[in-house]
């Protein structure tokens, strides 16, 4: 009896705790709810639909997707995209980890180099973005300055569709703050007993770095790996403010930058919603961008579990 | 354990209260608006029917009003609002400065958007083919509005299907050719261009390179881009489209445009004009505008380039002509695109008869001299063209001889002007960098445009 009546109060009690849990928790599953989960089935149903900011959704089934396929400019917008990812993710994580192992070293003035390093992160990207449109400028700028001092005349960075993503990719490394500080964590981590136990047995510090640091910090690396790709596939603020600031470029707003060089798929998502009006197909463009970075993130997780399983990381 | 609960229950509430008034409308039926339909007709008063807000004091109605301009530009809309606020004790302007046109489109789409707006004509047909327009003919009509001192072509930007969706207080043709006196001088030349043909002759004498072949003067009006792609090529007689909206992308003077632009690109270095190009963007409109400091000869450029002169080297010894035309097409002198800056009422206003009101008002002779003489604009009305207020604006007498000429072009009215504009800067784009033939360029851009409405 005495069981029996324990028993209760501990399911009772139980209870309880989950009915509290749940009741802290709330707010942000409400607000999940109203402003992400609600946003999200919309967009699903308006891009099967007609929709313009004073129409009602007219049901269009697939049209919109039909209409993707067959716009030039989406695979304009695809491909530049695609190169931010492939070209500016294993650059900048280069880069991070870099600056991270230069950084995890105790050395003097470790703390202001680390701020030095770190503080691009913290500037507003507004801010930042118009710095860079001044130090690309082709006469005036210091990058072109720099170069002419050793010989090289620079190109017109932002006006040539041959430089300007290259000139994205380099806006993109000043900004490794963030993902420096992570790796440099993840490197404090290992062990020094691995080091020493290496050294031991003879190895060399770049034997060290391949057999003991990267295995240890490749699951951060995975992890920013996919993080960057995600945020490759978002890329949007930088293009936006160099368009806009370069407003004598274009006769219209719909501007994609110098011959389209620059033309993000977000940035066509926007168009497509803001200035051409149509809100359906942006809906759809931005429903297949997420299929698409689905599928990137899983494949990517699955490819690298094996490695860094195999790394012991 | 109870206070636990009771305080994760208030959280709750809270939450829960917070998302129903973010996401609560006022009772408007937003999306139902599409057009307007005929049996909308205003009435002689709509307090009854509209959701007229009152100010504070209990007895003006709110009209709020949305329009673009900051900094100097804004203080002449607030001289507007206090003029129109002193003139009547009905209704009461509250202004806004909204250069975000995203949120002015969200806005204008919902319940919470503005009862007046103030557009260029490029965004008003947007707006008209997006149904966020409410027609104004009916009040014009209850209301006998004369509209006799309009200018015909400023009231056409604002007509769609033979209907007014606004009333213009700017107009004309918004770009004219600014010369640099002394670098004609230094050039031999006296007089600026009177075609096209000397222009250029006078462009290769005047463009100067540096040791390095960097281009330190720069003779042809290849900046601002925007007058590039547009009074460039209207000067050799090229259109982007015809009167009745059709797309014309080979036009032949367009061709004839390309080749001459590359022409010069090509005898001074493609790589070397761009650059030059890049920095004049980088510096537009600052202290270090190329036109401001003597490194531009010629600039096709609107009114407004006066005031920013006086503000930046007041010294500059510039003029201003009507933008010439080739020796073929003579009669061509001063084209540029037709410009208007337009007062438009969405068509989820709240209070239509508020800013009807005050749409007459700023349209009218007081208001829109306001808008003209503060901001520097060429006036849409006739009898603002004789004011001497107006004349004593600097270049006016140039852009008011333009506007008699009648060779403004209006912008068309489709519904996919962006996406034609935006292949356009494409083609133009490829073009200017070497990549494409002028010939190849135009024929692709004539391909693409299939299919546009």
């Amino acid at each position: 009896m005495s069981k029996r009546s324990d028993t209760r109060r501990k399911r009772t009690k139980n209870r309880r705790q989950n009915i509290n849990g749940f009741l802290f928790a709330s707010p942000w599953i409400i607000g999940f709810l109203c402003f992400s989960l609600y946003p999200l089935v919309s967009s699903l149903y308006y891009s099967f639909t007609s929709f313009s900011p004073v129409s009602q959704p007219v049901w269009v089934g697939l049209k919109n997707f039909e209409n993707i396929f067959t716009d030039s400019l989406v695979l304009k917008a695809l491909k530049n995209t695609l190169f931010m990812s492939l070209v500016s993710t294993p650059l900048n994580l280069l880069c991070a980890l870099s600056l991270a192992l230069i950084c995890a070293k105790k050395f003097k003035a470790r703390g202001i180099v680390r701020t030095i390093y770190f503080l691009p992160s913290v500037i507003p990207m507004i801010a930042g973005t118009m710095v860079w449109i001044w130090m690309f400028d082709p006469t005036y700028g210091v990058i072109n300055n720099v170069l002419s001092k050793v010989g090289i005349n620079g190109p017109s960075w932002l006006l040539d569709p041959k430089t300007t993503k290259w000139s994205l990719v380099m806006m993109g490394l000043w900004n490794v703050g963030t993902a420096m500080l992570v790796i440099m964590n993840a490197v404090q981590e290992v062990s020094s007993s691995y080091y020493e136990a290496a050294k031991i047995d003879g190895a060399n510090s770049v034997q060290a770095f391949f057999h003991i640091t990267i295995p240890g910090i490749a699951h951060v690396i995975v992890y920013q790996a996919i993080l960057n790709l995600i945020n490759s596939f978002q890329y949007f603020q930088q293009v936006y403010i160099i368009i806009r600031a370069s407003g004598g470029n274009a006769m219209g707003l719909a501007s994609g930058g110098p011959a389209n060089s620059i033309l993000m798929y977000p940035l066509y998502i926007f168009h497509n919603a803001f200035i051409y009006m149509d809100m359906g197909k942006a809906s759809a463009m931005a429903w297949l961008l997420f299929i698409v970075v689905a599928i990137m993130t899983v494949f990517m997780t699955k490819a690298t579990k094996k490695v860094t399983d195999e790394l012991g990381g | 354990m109870k206070r636990k609960k009771y305080l994760a229950l208030l959280m709750v509430g809270v939450v829960l209260s917070a998302s129903i008034i973010g996401c609560g409308d006022s009772g408007k039926q937003t999306s139902e608006a599409t057009s307007v339909s005929e049996a909308d007709t205003p009435k002689e008063s709509e307090t009854e029917e509209t959701e007229a807000v009152e100010s504070e004091g209990g007895e003006r109605e709110i009209v709020n009003y949305w329009h673009i301009h900051t900094n100097e530009e804004a203080k002449v809309e607030d001289e507007l609002i206090a003029a129109y606020n002193a003139s009547q004790d009905k209704y009461e302007v509250v202004g806004l400065s909204m250069t975000d046109q995203q949120k002015l489109i969200v806005a204008m789409s919902s319940d919470e958007g503005p009862d007046v707006i103030f557009t260029s004509n490029s965004n008003l047909t947007t707006y008209y083919f997006n149904g966020l327009l409410y027609n104004l003919q009916k009040y014009v009509e209850r209301d006998q509005t004369d509209l006799s001192q309009f200018m015909d072509m400023a009231l056409e930007t604002c007509t769609f299907d033979g209907d007014l969706y606004g009333l213009p207080n700017s107009g004309g043709a918004a770009i004219q050719m600014y010369y640099n006196k002394d670098l004609l001088a230094a050039a031999g030349y006296n007089e600026p261009p009177a075609t096209m043909e000397e222009l250029y002759e006078m462009a290769e004498k005047i463009t100067t390179v540096t040791s390095n072949g960097d281009i330190d003067v720069l003779g042809y009006p290849l900046f601002p881009f925007a007058s590039a792609r547009q009074e460039l090529i209207y000067a050799f007689g090229g259109t982007w489209w015809d009167e009745e909206g059709n797309l014309t992308p080979q036009s032949e003077g367009a061709l004839e445009s390309l080749n001459t632009n590359m022409k010069f690109r090509e005898q001074y270095g493609v790589e070397q004009v761009q650059a030059f190009l890049g920095t004049a963007n980088t510096n537009r409109y600052t202290e270090q505008d190329m036109f401001f400091v003597g490194k531009q000869a010629f600039r096709f450029d609107g009114t407004w380039l006066p005031t920013m002169i006086e503000e930046n080297n007041p010294d500059l010894n510039y003029g201003i002509t009507l933008i010439p035309a080739t020796e073929d097409y003579p009669e061509l002198r001063g084209v540029s695109r037709y410009e208007s800056g337009t007062m438009a009422m969405p068509v989820n206003a709240a209070n239509k008869e508020g800013a009807w009101d005050f749409i007459q008002f700023a349209n009218g002779y007081e208001g829109a001299k306001i808008l003209n003489v503060g901001r520097g604009v060429t006036p849409a009305r006739y009898d603002l063209l004789e004011d001497p207020e107006i004349l004593a604006i600097p270049g006016f007498d140039v852009f008011i001889e333009a506007n008699k000429l009648d060779n403004g072009i209006n912008y068309p009215k489709i519904k996919d002007y962006a996406k034609y504009v935006s292949l356009i800067d494409n083609a133009l784009d490829l073009v200017y960098n070497g990549y494409m033939s002028p010939e190849e360029a135009l024929a692709d851009l004539a391909e693409q445009c299939k299919g546009l409405e």
